[in-house]
């Protein structure tokens, strides 16, 4: 028999019994959408920590300083003011794994504009820092190497502190009072989202760095900066960056003995990063595992099914036997009707997941991603389980002997 | 002309539970091309069981088949299935159709299981001829519980004939139907034995059914009581 009569057979003897065939798809039809839902979730999960990686800024290194020990009490990383502008300059030039150092001076101040006022994270940045956090200005600009030199008084905004401020007014070209010092608005940054961490990234103003030091947050040690975001030149480098800046480091701050402790710390970003989207991997792993068993359970329907309907029709196997059925004639008849089940029962299943996952995804706010390949997946596994379970009773079917088939009543 | 088919000291028994229940005992016949045979008997006498042996739906216990001269011991059991599909006409006496398919439909299933391919289209033509041949013109899209049972009977001759057998077997064909339709069927076997040449084997305890045919072979309790030749 060809393969297209065989379907048409199939289909036939599935219509013809039409409640249980249904009922008979629907466990694959529910199957295929939970795992279809399933990966779903979990791949949208993955994807939203991609991003607030990159929304971090690629191949990134952060420098700390570190602790102090005042009467024998350690104080913990970054009391200890160590790291200078000197510092980050000389990791640009001398550690050739490292693209730019992007020395960062931090602090909380109140911002006021007009008869609004806000209290946000003020950072004292070099023009570097675009390049290394990948953190455009959506309008405007970014303030040059001379503004910085000469300590100007301009500031970019992240876009909640436009909100917060301005609300719909355009705020570039405006001045607003930083701890009550005038900066010109020169540029709005790019929308970045939440930070791996939860915390919000727009709700910040870059300032030129030396602003920053001489005219908002009094320094008393002169020079000395809070952290050093580093970018190495490619993520294979980024070992290779670190080893270069702790022997630079080490060499600058006079720790020439073994024994001496790093008075820094090196946190690798992309790693910690790197780990986090590994666990969200995984958990889409699982949740499809667990989705994949409700497809096996429904396999097992499909069987227990065709081996009623084996049983059912055991006089019709007869007859097809007795005309000149071979063995493997009535083994793929059987076959193709557990697997046209469970192929149009992933049909199905897959509509309904794809559009159970855009529910929820609407519904409950959690990003969700259908993919290609996850439908593709799915689609397999399920005409996998319709070969796998129908196997046995399509099996036991070419096995009946003629005679007693069709003396079956 | 060589034999058609030949059995030499033929053995059958069913094991029913733990017991072995022997339904023939050193059976020996040949049946040459043309021949027209009723096998008569009791019930459980074992006519049965050697139609189902000679059709090649079942094998011998004991004994040697030769089927064409060719022993059918060392057949696969896919050769079996072709000797089925292409040489021998199965007709039971619960006519044995598919229930939800129409006439066409079970006239047409044995050209599903031929070795070449035969177009969909193509299928179906010979099937309507075969139908027209049993005078079952009109009832082709009938399902066999629409049609009366010597038109039913009908249907299932026309499924045998579809790949043009050499050989017709017939167990208790007229079994379940009235004298008159019964005479029908008989003379439609009559007709392909005389015009066609086909070798009928049919089964049955009815005198006037096997009184159409030439030779009539007696069974008891699975042995050949009287073999006799009748010239019509």
């Amino acid at each position: 028999m060809t393969l297209v009569l065989s379907i048409k057979t199939a289909s036939k003897a599935l219509l013809a019994n039409k409640t249980r065939s249904s009922l008979t798809m629907l466990g694959v039809i529910i199957g295929v959408a939970a795992v279809i839902v399933m990966i779903a979730i979990g791949t949208g999960a993955q994807q939203t920590i991609s991003q607030q990686i990159a929304s971090i800024g690629s191949n990134l290194l952060i420098i700390i300083p570190g602790s102090t020990t005042s009467g024998g009490l350690r104080m913990g990383f970054g009391s200890k003011p160590t790291l200078t502008l000197d510092d980050a300059r000389a990791i640009e030039q001398e550690c050739d794994a490292a693209q730019y150092a992007a020395p960062i001076f931090p602090g909380t101040a109140q911002v006021v504009y007009g008869n609004q006022n806000w209290s946000t994270l003020v950072s004292g940045v070099t023009p570097d820092y675009e390049e290394v956090r990948g953190w455009k200005p959506v309008k405007g600009r970014f303030f040059s190497r001379l503004e910085m030199d000469g300590a100007v008084k301009v500031c970019l905004l992240g876009q909640t502190v436009v909100k917060q401020l301005f609300g719909d007014s355009e705020p570039l070209g405006q001045i607003i009072r930083i701890n009550k010092v005038p900066f010109r608005v020169i540029g709005v940054l790019v929308y970045k989202g939440q930070s791996p961490l939860g915390q919000d990234q727009d709700d910040a103003i870059l300032v030129p760095l030396t602003t920053a030091m001489k005219r908002l947050f009094r320094e008393e040690l002169p020079g000395v900066v809070r952290y050093i975001m580093v970018k190495a030149k490619s993520i294979e480098r980024m070992a290779e960056a670190e080893e270069q800046i702790r022997t630079l480091l080490r060499q600058r701050h006079g720790l020439s003995r073994e024994e001496q402790e790093d008075d820094f710390s090196i946190r690798n970003l992309s790693e910690m990063m790197a780990a986090a989207e590994q666990s969200a991997r995984v958990m889409s792993f699982l949740l499809g595992a667990i989705a994949s068993i409700s497809l096996i359970v429904g396999g097992i329907g499909i069987m227990n099914i065709m081996l009623v309907s084996v049983t059912e029709r055991t006089k019709e196997i007869g007859i097809r036997i007795a005309v000149g059925a071979r063995e493997r004639d009535i083994l793929s008849q059987f076959l193709i009707e557990a697997v046209v089940l469970s192929v149009s029962g992933g049909l199905f299943g897959l509509l309904l997941g794809i559009g159970g996952a855009y529910l929820i995804g609407h519904f409950f706010g959690w990003p969700i991603l259908v993919t290609g390949p996850a439908i593709l997946l799915a689609f397999l596994f399920a005409a996998a389980v319709g070969i796998f379970f129908g196997l046995y009773p399509a099996r036991r079917a070419s096995k009946l002997h003629p005679i007693e088939a069709l003396r079956y009543e | 002309m060589p034999n058609l088919m030949e059995v030499h000291g033929l053995e059958k028994s069913y094991t029913r539970g733990t017991v072995q229940i022997p339904a023939l005992q050193g059976i020996s016949l040949s049946i040459a091309p043309g021949d027209f045979i009723a096998i008569l008997g009791a019930s459980g006498s074992g006519k049965s069981s050697l139609l189902n042996v000679l059709g090649c739906l079942d094998r011998p216990t004991k004994g040697t088949y030769l089927f064409k001269g060719t022993d059918v011991e060392s057949l696969s059991n896919n050769q079996l299935a072709h000797i089925r599909n292409k040489y021998v006409g199965f007709i039971f006496q619960g006519f044995n159709l598919l229930p939800r398919a129409t006439a066409l439909e079970n006239v047409e299933l044995p050209l599903l299981y031929n070795a070449g391919a035969i177009s969909g289209k193509r299928r179906q033509e010979i099937s309507l001829a075969g139908l027209k041949n049993v005078g079952l013109e009109g009832r082709e899209y009938h399902l066999p519980t629409q049609l009366s049972g010597g038109e039913q009977q009908r249907v299932a001759i026309a499924r045998a004939l579809i790949n043009e057998p050499e050989i017709i077997l017939a167990d208790e064909p007229t079994g379940n139907l009235d004298s008159k339709t019964s005479l029908e069927i008989m003379e439609i076997f009559q007709r392909l034995n005389r015009e066609k040449g086909i070798t009928i084997v049919l089964v049955t305890h009815e005198a006037d059914i096997a009184a159409f045919c030439q030779r009539r072979v007696y069974f008891r309790d699975g042995q050949i009581m009287k073999d006799e030749r009748i010239t019509l």
